[in-house]
């Protein structure tokens, strides 16, 4: 079983790889919610963030709207994935 | 043993592949098929260890067509291209699946494109594992793996080309899966030795079980040691 401290190495290298990876993918994904303000009867969506402590309220197209949700929705998957690479680099740490 | 998130990721892209009705078009080789093999009751043994890869083979470059690529991002896959343009897809950094396929003729650099709409590896001497498969139900979906001594045989010959460290992690994977098989599965693995392998093959079992004599002693004197006629 000498092997598993090169499996453990490799997925090592794998995890760092795979983080700088979704840390990249974040910095150009659209992150918040979205909210729909109704004004003057009509619906509008609007993006709604914290920067720098305050809310930010952004208001997107409809033809933007589908675009917007999905990069929310990657947004959300990639803090999941660099959650549990992180966790799993601590792991593979503390064997190591 | 795999982790529960790995679990849900594995069952989430048969679910994926299941509806986009392509899982006839696959075989689920490397490391998930032993789990596939223990999980669905075709062996009982010990698994050994497991990685973060699903390994899938196309069994046919140009067909069926479907929209894989769509569907495993549908079930919140991500997909992380790499330089050469190999598609890999992510489920929340718990499990990576890839493509692979049999390499043909002179081969190419590049990855291969395929009816899948994506991308895949080509792969030398992938033939027994596609001539040899046998289908598993696993949560309710019909799942194609290469059966269990064509397995063997594939990991047998393609040992030396593989990193030292995986050499011995397949070694002892294969040792435990042949103490697993029955001795009409022995039989027959040893018929398929025999008839279908090339003489480069052959020798190339050999000299891994001569590599990992502790561990695959067994199999070459299963494989040497036969008084049958050809």
């Amino acid at each position: 079983m000498a092997y598993m401290l090169d499996v453990l190495n490799e997925e090592y290298d794998r995890l760092i790889s795979k983080k700088d990876f979704y840390m990249n993918l974040m910095k150009n994904l659209q992150h918040g919610s979205i909210q729909i303000k109704k004004i003057n009867g009509r619906k509008y969506a609007y993006l709604c963030y914290r920067e720098k402590g305050k809310v930010v309220s952004k208001y997107v197209p409809k033809e933007q709207l589908e675009k917007v949700r999905n990069e929310i929705l990657q947004y959300k998957q990639s803090k999941t994935a660099l959650k549990n690479i992180n966790d799993n680099l601590k792991l593979i740490k503390k064997v190591l | 043993m795999p982790r529960n998130g790995q679990i849900e990721a594995f069952k989430n892209m048969l679910n994926a592949m299941n509806e986009a009705n392509v899982l006839n078009g696959v075989i689920i080789v490397g490391s998930w098929a032993e789990y596939l093999y223990k999980h669905c009751n075709l062996l009982d043994y010990l698994l050994t260890m497991r990685t973060q890869d699903v390994d899938v083979l196309i069994k046919n470059m140009n067909k069926p067509s479907g929209q894989v690529s769509k569907a495993l991002q549908q079930h919140g896959f991500i997909m992380i291209p790499d330089n050469n343009g190999l598609m890999k897809f992510d489920y929340l950094g718990e499990l990576e699946v890839e493509f692979l396929l049999q390499e043909r003729g002179v081969g190419q650099n590049k990855p291969y494109k395929t009816a899948l709409n994506v991308t895949a590896q080509g792969l030398r001497h992938m033939d027994i594992l596609l001539e040899y498969c046998i289908t598993v139900n696993y949560n309710g979906i019909d799942v194609e793996v290469p059966m269990p001594f064509a397995y063997i045989l594939h990991k047998l010959i393609i040992n030396s080309q593989r990193q030292p460290y995986k050499q011995e992690k397949d070694a002892d994977a294969v040792g435990s899966l042949f103490d697993a098989i029955s001795d009409d599965v022995r039989n027959q693995m040893l018929l398929v030795y025999k008839t279908e392998l090339t003489k480069k093959e052959r020798i190339a079992i050999i000299e891994t079980c001569n590599r990992f004599p502790e561990i695959l002693e067994k199999i070459k004197v299963l494989l040497l040691n036969d008084t049958t006629p050809e």
